[in-house]
């Protein structure tokens, strides 16, 4: 085995089979060192086989468990197969492989634990809708006040994370449920380096957003207050009274 | 206008809430299980400092005895709460099912136990 460090791209995917193949396709020719994993959430059309007929590692879960829980299989697998960094990157052709190869470089000379690529940072070309640029703002402002440091972008899917954080992640209880802006304050204030540069992103070609409709978002915005709420209630840390990573088992 | 039995709504209310944060701290439940019985928790803190709501609200559903609304939407919300929680036992029930049945094949499949093959 070589000695350079290892990086595994999760792409998480449900019922994406319009736009995975060329996902993988994108990632081989501008992300080439990465190694990729797609995990199928449960899809109901031919995402896992179109992976597979690719030659790509695919994870099938049994049933639809949501995006957070595809995300955690993923660190599952990145643990034990002893990545040193993931990248995550959705299924849907939303991001854009070269961005994802930058941050990934990023975060690795800057020893970071976790980088986002923000569509907010610069001109990334990125139009948000009036009420989910609320949302964001929103969240924004409880991020920089509670985790002490301003996140433009702080509900990014394009991430990269240090093995430390990603297999901590991987055993967490409640990563599945709802792991944002809460987990991202509770990171920061363990004193994980977060590191947040530019990434071009292409509007959605398929599907349908995760957060659409009305009392949905609502929803999601109490539930979210509430859950910072918890772990600033929390007394520990679970960033820093985690057990020490899984042995690498090759 | 606080009457003592109003004071008493309201140490229950805030006990209840004390129980429910404190469960979802040590991560004993989800934060969306929790936030349902925490709005449980506001209403009876609702009903505390506002008595005279409930009478209002018999006499709107015509109901002449109020305490019997109190008692009926008890009712109503656990009711609820244990509806959910028989969807949530089911849902669970059909995938460890799943689970096992994939379990069961995948361990044959790496024993080798192949007999009946050619």
């Amino acid at each position: 085995m070589d000695t350079r460090s290892r990086v595994l791209v999760i792409i998480p995917s449900y019922n994406e089979a319009a736009s995975i193949a060329q996902v993988i396709d994108e990632l081989r020719q501008d992300f080439a060192e990465a190694d990729l994993l797609v995990v199928d959430d449960g899809s109901r059309d031919e995402t896992a086989s179109i992976a597979r007929g690719l030659n790509v590692t695919c994870i099938s879960q049994p049933f639809n468990m949501g995006y957070a829980s595809a995300l955690q299989t993923g660190f599952k697998y990145a643990a034990r197969h002893g990545y040193d960094y993931v990248v995550q990157f959705d299924g849907d052709g939303q991001h854009i492989a070269a961005e994802a190869r930058k941050l990934y470089e990023h975060v690795r000379t800057t020893q970071a634990d976790l980088g986002l690529g923000s569509r907010f940072l610069g001109d990334t070309g990125y139009h948000n809708s009036a009420m989910r640029s609320l949302g964001t703002a929103f969240f924004r402002k409880l991020v920089a006040w509670f985790g002490g440091q301003p996140i433009q972008d702080p509900t990014t899917g394009l991430q990269c994370l240090s093995r430390k954080y990603f297999v901590i992640f991987s055993g967490m209880q409640g990563f599945a449920d709802y792991p944002d802006a809460n987990l991202l304050i509770e990171l920061l204030k363990s004193g994980a380096k977060v590191e947040e540069i530019p990434a071009r992103m292409r509007l959605r070609t398929t599907g349908a957003s995760m957060h659409s409709g009305i009392l949905k978002p609502l929803r999601y915005m109490i539930l979210m207050m509430y859950s910072i709420l918890i772990v600033l209630l929390r007394r520990k840390n679970r960033f820093l009274a985690a057990r020490p990573p899984a042995p690498r088992a090759e | 206008m606080m009457d003592r039995v109003n004071l008493f709504y309201i140490l229950l209310a805030v006990a209840f809430a004390f129980v429910v944060i404190r469960k979802t701290i040590r991560q004993k439940m989800m934060e969306q299980d929790s936030l349902l019985w925490l709005f449980l928790a506001v209403l009876m803190l609702v009903l505390g400092f506002f008595p005279r709501l409930l009478g209002q609200l018999a006499t709107l559903f015509g109901i002449e005895y109020p305490p019997a609304l109190l008692f009926l939407a008890a009712t109503l919300v656990l009711i609820y709460i244990a509806l959910q929680q028989a969807i949530h036992v089911s849902q669970l029930q059909e995938k460890v099912r799943e689970l096992a049945q994939r379990l069961a094949i995948l361990e044959t499949d790496q024993s080798g136990d192949k007999r009946d093959k050619p």
